[in-house]
């Protein structure tokens, strides 16, 4: 089981855990205008008044500066949000599961670049573009490789279907997330499932995506609801949770990503480290790996789990995530309860100067008759 | 990305309705004329810098990997940096050049390229020093930058490709006879802003010694002293990509920019003056046109004298622009979205000179370490 985020840096969000890889406070970087700042405890739960900071292929180039890691506010029209950071007190969820599950403090987001591209590695290994834009996506997915083999696999959504993309190939295996709470209470998950969260009004503040301008605390009572529903599910004794983001959004962070091998030079780039949590009562409580993932690498487990050919050099030669479990030992079935409060955001003064990639989707998803389940 | 829509503007059109038009005496000069100053800590210290516009192209035409300009967007492009959300500020050609070199925002005249060379009849002024009123010849006493390069000591040159005769512009009032092309004749006047005020035309001497044939640019090339401040370059009709084929039947568009830009910008490039301390600025005036992208980054989604800009919307579309100096490392990218009132507040900023026109709107960004990214300031 998959559930991919949106947009948040390691040390951005999980910087603060012990035994990690994470810096937070004294940092300092320099802005367009030649004037130092440095990082700071972000006090709003939201991003109200912020820029969303810049994370496109070209802005994060200029924020990795051959190495420096320096331009973080260089880029685009980002301001200090981008250089801030979010504690433990902050993250009702994060403080309790990122501190008893195990985290990855080597986990890349898999190409420099905004979320499509990676939301295309996370299916496909792969990007046929380096923007965000709803043309018709025909690479070949996990998906084709578990059907094929005759394995079953989900995609969940909560309101706008990523998988719309490849204009109705994937509808049959498309579904409301409403349905993913029915499934793991029945235990009728399938063998894979991705779960996404809700992505429109990322601009107003109000999805739980954790994309800017969100109110972090939708993402973490998001994420508590998917981590109750599995853990109180009868599959729970063969259940593999991931938590990633698909990419850093622009936030700093300390730690160079390097090239891996892919179909191209130009996505070779890996970008920057985002949050990554692995849940399972195989996996190895109170952990951090510092193995170097990716994407890539949960495609690898699931491929290495049932026997799937590998999509791209790119999957082919990364560390399958797996490894980082604890299989000798037998399960344990433990898991603690977190105290989330599920809250209802305040809406940001909307922006309309800003344009949003979703609603384009969300209106081919429509077209398509992929019905996005809440408007 | 981030654009501004046709549903911003009709917001913004609203709220100009409740501004009032802040008058300032149409006789009086309009502009602050101060001595310059010395400036900001992240400006090099450029003393040369070279503009050269082509024409009618969006960002992906030009710059992108299917590009038919492979000097201008490899071998060019892998000197400098790439300012990808750099927007025209209008539709058509006219009103680009015009804002690049005053501020000065669109009229519909002008938005049609000023077919007459008709005077500009002003009614007032309004804030950010916009003259109100319609026409093309702007009166004496419209501020321009070339006007505040002189008043400071600093030089300036327009290099009008395939112009006959210097400071070369029709009668006032007369149609403009250089709006296609011929077989034999390849400039444009719409295409050569400094012919649009009267400050600069009126004094014949100082015209015809400012705006000059292309052909001097070599010349003046051999010596830093003889190298201005600003060298203004723009191509003909067919050098700069807007005819395709062109009149005489070369083939135009970007394959006779990229020979132009191969022959000349090399010239440039390794010029005494460049190479001590230049800069060089390479963009469109505007997009492949008004349908096909009428976008604007930044600044005013109006203006004093339009309402849509970019003529269906509220600027001229995403162009991109490239920039190569001893400040700016090779093959780099800046996304702070800039556009022609930008480049005018910056060219300003490198002079220590006050801004002009929209140049001032606080909606538009100046370059910074993100542009001069191999600058360090002391």
């Amino acid at each position: 089981m998959l559930v991919m985020m949106e947009n948040r840096s390691f040390d951005h969000y999980l910087g603060w855990l012990p035994g990690a890889d994470g810096k937070q406070d004294g940092l300092s970087y320099v802005d367009r205008r030649g004037v130092r700042h440095q990082t700071h405890h972000l006090l709003a739960t939201d991003g109200c008044g912020f820029e969303d900071p810049d994370h496109s292929y070209e802005g994060g180039r200029i924020q990795l500066n051959g190495g420096k890691l320096d331009g973080f506010l260089k880029s685009g029209e980002n301001d200090l949000m981008a250089i801030g950071y979010y504690t433990d007190d902050d993250l009702s969820f994060y403080s309790g599961a990122a501190r008893d599950w195990t985290v990855f403090d080597r986990y890349f987001s898999a190409v420099m670049a905004e979320t499509y591209p990676n939301r295309f590695y996370q299916h496909a290994a792969q990007t046929d573009r380096l923007h965000n834009s709803i043309d018709r996506c025909s690479l070949p997915t996990i998906w084709d490789r578990l059907a094929a083999k005759g394995v079953s696999g989900t995609y969940y959504f909560s309101d706008i279907p990523f998988t719309a993309l490849w204009y109705g190939k994937y509808a049959g295996i498309s579904k409301p997330f409403t349905q993913f709470l029915v499934d793991a209470a029945a235990g009728t998950l399938p063998a894979v499932s991705f779960v996404d969260p809700r992505f429109l009004d990322e601009e107003s503040g109000l999805s739980n995506d954790d994309h800017p301008l969100a109110d972090i605390r939708a993402g973490q009572s998001f994420l508590n609801q998917v981590y109750d529903a599995v853990r109180n599910g009868p599959g729970w004794e063969h259940t593999v949770l991931v938590i990633n983001y698909d990419e850093w959004g622009g936030f700093y962070d300390h730690v160079e990503p390097k090239k891996a091998p892919d179909v191209s030079r130009k996505t070779a780039l890996r970008g920057f480290r985002t949050p990554a949590l692995m849940i399972s009562p195989y996996a190895r409580r109170g952990h951090v790996s510092h193995h170097v993932y990716d994407h890539t690498s949960v495609l690898k487990m699931i491929e290495w789990r049932w026997g799937l050919k590998h999509l791209t050099p790119r999957d082919k030669a990364a560390r399958n995530m797996a490894e980082a479990l604890d299989l000798a030992s037998g399960p344990d079935l433990s898991s603690p309860t977190y105290d989330v409060p599920d809250i209802t955001p305040a809406a940001c003064v909307p922006d309309e100067s800003k344009s949003a990639d979703w609603a384009q989707l969300k209106r081919l998803s429509i077209d398509l008759g992929m019905r996005p389940e809440r408007w | 990305m981030v654009v501004r829509s046709v549903a911003a503007l009709v917001l913004a059109l609203g709220g100009l309705v409740l501004v009032p038009a802040s008058s300032a005496p149409a006789g009086a000069p309009a502009g602050a004329r101060a001595a310059a100053s010395r400036p900001a800590a992240y400006v090099p210290p450029i003393k040369h810098v070279f503009v050269i516009n082509i024409e009618n192209k969006g960002y992906d035409t030009t710059w992108g990997d299917d590009s038919a300009a492979p000097y201008l967007a490899k071998t060019l492009r892998a000197k400098g940096v790439l300012l990808d959300r750099y927007y025209a500020t209008a539709h058509n050609s006219q009103p680009n050049y015009v804002a690049q070199v005053s501020g000065q925002g669109p009229n519909p005249q002008m938005q049609a390229d000023c077919q007459v060379f008709t005077d500009f009849a002003r009614t007032s002024t309004v804030d950010p020093n916009q003259a109100v009123g319609s026409g093309c010849v702007f009166p004496d006493d419209v501020p321009t930058l070339p006007g505040q390069l002189s008043d400071a000591g600093r030089t300036w040159k327009g290099y009008m490709d395939d112009m006959e005769e210097p400071c070369q512009h029709p009668e006032v009032g007369a149609i403009d006879p250089t709006q296609k092309a011929t077989a034999k004749k390849n400039y444009a006047v719409r295409h050569n802003p400094f012919m649009y005020f009267h400050s600069i035309i009126d004094r014949a001497g100082y015209c015809k010694k400012h705006v000059v044939a292309l052909t001097r640019l070599k010349r003046d090339l051999r010596h830093v002293g003889t190298t201005p401040n600003l060298a203004y370059i723009t191509p003909d009709l067919c050098h700069d990509g807007h005819d395709a084929p062109c009149a005489d039947g070369r083939p135009g568009g970007l394959a006779t920019i990229d020979s132009w830009m191969r022959r000349w910008v090399p010239l440039i490039l390794r010029s005494p003056a460049f190479r001590r301390n230049g800069l060089l600025v390479v963009t469109a005036d505007e997009s492949d046109g008004p349908q096909a992208d009428s976008d604007a980054c930044c600044g005013p989604v109006t203006s004093a004298n339009s309402p849509l800009p970019g003529i269906v919307g509220p600027g001229g579309g995403r162009i991109g622009a490239l920039l190569v100096s001893r400040w700016i490392r090779p093959g780099t990218w800046s996304t702070t979205p800039y556009n022609h009132y930008s480049l005018l507040g910056s060219v300003e900023e490198v002079f220590g000179l006050p801004k002009l026109g929209y140049a001032r709107d606080e909606g538009v960004d100046t370059f910074g370490l993100d542009v001069y990214n191999r600058y360090s300031p002391s």
